[in-house]
């Protein structure tokens, strides 16, 4: 029941300025929401007409397409039918077919691209991030060695998800004397991870590996950059890395970084390698002391035994893990000594270590 | 008088693939190749039954399938006493060894890793039924 209060309230001039606000907000907000309504509708309509428009030119060149895949039809036949403004469209269409087919066919492919790639290229300056990500996978896809200069260019694109399809699509078709400016261009790509740069990397082939090389030894790169180098060059069990990989494990601070040259070290190095690895095992960090046990594990003789004993005292469990692996290479007598020793927690991982060999 | 040869009987092959491009440039690829019929399945259960259904020539498999997988389908068509000596391709993504070494383990003839050749798919599988 409305009380007198309100009443004098709604019928004063106050209540009465309210009121008009009142209406006057709810036409606004009808009127939006109209607008709004109307907006999608229209747009909803402008789509289904391209697509409607695309499904139809598509329709006119697959059956075309399929013949010339086949060798029935002539190149020429599917390119008369590529009007003046559907060449990008048409290097779209082809796209289609081009991941999913090698060989002669796919020849086929990119000679049908090729005229119509200059109008892709022109997108890798578009201010839309997807647009020039589409335009650099396209041509990597369809273009690689025609636009490498392009390519090289989004290199540098601010956006990183550009960069790296630019990356994937140059170490896929990269030429000897680009492989350097190839690796130091994607140094800043913080968004990979350096695992998904190593498996982009090992791409390259080992004859790539000098350039791994040269970027492990250079100072002026990142350690992400050269911890990933070193990395490359432990999976292609580049010999001639062992010697930068030394100098710079017992140089660098960053942890990855002498952590993955340790890895290059463990894989391909020699007993020359053996006093560093000696000298790391006492190191405070224990990724670095782990990769240290391993190489004196693998390459190490009789001295090194008693080094490897002590380390299965490591606070550390994996480095106390990884010494007792090594000393398992060094005959089971070893263990079996340490296991003997109660109340010690290396007795505790020998033990387990003649465990899962018996196991 | 010339007796004209005998039409070659319509040989099945059945083609286990979702994806819509690669089944029609294989279908189109096959249709080509005389006296060949392609049963197309886009997806495992569909091939299944085809396969327990059709007398058939030969098969290509996509490992990867919706509902069922093509391994799966692969055991299945082995344990048929019909389809123990038929030719099967099995289509695979590259990097997949462990999905080719089990289907050789499952009876498998080949393999062929995508992307593919459609022209070097067709060659396979015509040697492949050729020598059955």
């Amino acid at each position: 029941m409305i009380g007198a209060d309100s009443l004098a309230f709604v019928t004063s001039p106050v209540g009465d300025q309210a009121f008009r606000i009142l209406l006057v907000s709810i036409g606004i907000i009808t009127l939006c929401a109209v607008a709004f309504v109307g907006a999608s509708v229209v747009l909803r309509a402008r789509n289904n007409r391209i697509a409607r428009r695309w499904a139809k030119l598509e329709a006119r060149w697959d059956p075309v397409m399929l013949d010339v895949l086949s060798g029935t039809a002539p190149v020429d036949a599917l390119e008369v039918l590529v009007g003046p403004e559907e060449g990008r469209r048409f290097v779209e269409y082809l796209m289609r077919y081009a991941r999913r087919i090698r060989g002669a066919e796919r020849v086929l492919i990119t000679g049908l691209a090729g005229p119509h790639l200059y109008l892709v290229s022109g997108d890798l300056a578009n201010g839309n991030v997807e647009r020039r990500a589409r335009a650099a996978q396209m041509l990597g896809e369809l273009g690689p060695v025609r636009y490498r200069s392009d390519l090289f260019a989004a290199l540098d694109d601010r956006a990183p998800l550009v960069v790296m399809i630019a990356a994937v699509a140059l170490s896929r078709h990269y030429r000897a004397a680009d492989v350097l400016q190839l690796i130091q261009s994607v140094n800043r790509l913080s968004l990979l991870t350096n695992r998904m740069l190593v498996s982009m990397f090992q791409r390259l082939g080992p004859e790539s590996a000098w350039a791994f090389r040269q970027t492990l030894a250079d100072r002026a790169q990142s350690p992400k950059l050269r911890s990933v180098a070193a990395k490359v060059l432990a999976a292609f069990n580049d010999q001639d890395a062992t010697a930068i990989a030394a100098a710079v494990a017992e140089e660098a601070d960053d942890v990855d970084l002498r952590v993955a040259t340790l890895q290059v070290l463990e894989r391909v190095g020699s007993v020359e390698h053996l006093p560093l690895a000696r000298q790391l095992v006492k190191d405070p960090v224990a990724a670095v002391r782990g990769s240290a046990i391993k190489i004196l594990g693998k390459l190490g003789g009789e001295e090194d035994v008693p080094i490897l004993v002590d380390a299965l005292e490591d606070p550390v469990s994996w480095v106390a893990i990884h010494a007792a692996e090594g000393l398992r290479r060094a005959g089971r007598g070893v263990l079996e000594a340490v296991a003997e020793v109660r109340q010690r927690r290396s007795s505790m991982v020998a033990r387990e270590m003649l465990f899962q060999d018996d196991g | 008088m010339t007796i004209p040869p005998p039409a070659p009987e319509s040989r099945k092959v059945l083609l286990a693939e979702d994806d819509p491009v690669t089944a029609r440039l294989v279908i189109h690829r096959l249709s080509r190749e005389p006296g060949l019929t392609v049963l197309h399945a886009p997806d495992g259960g569909t091939a299944t039954t085809i396969a327990e259904r059709d007398d058939l020539a030969a098969a290509i498999l996509d490992i990867r399938l919706p509902v069922v997988d093509g391994l799966t389908i692969l055991s299945h068509m082995r344990k048929d006493p019909r389809h123990k000596k038929l030719p099967i391709i099995l289509l695979t993504s590259l990097g997949s060894e462990a999905d080719i070494v089990r289907g050789f383990e499952l009876g498998a003839d080949d393999y062929i890793v995508k992307p593919f050749s459609p022209q070097e798919l067709v060659a396979r599988l015509q040697r492949l039924i050729a020598r059955r």
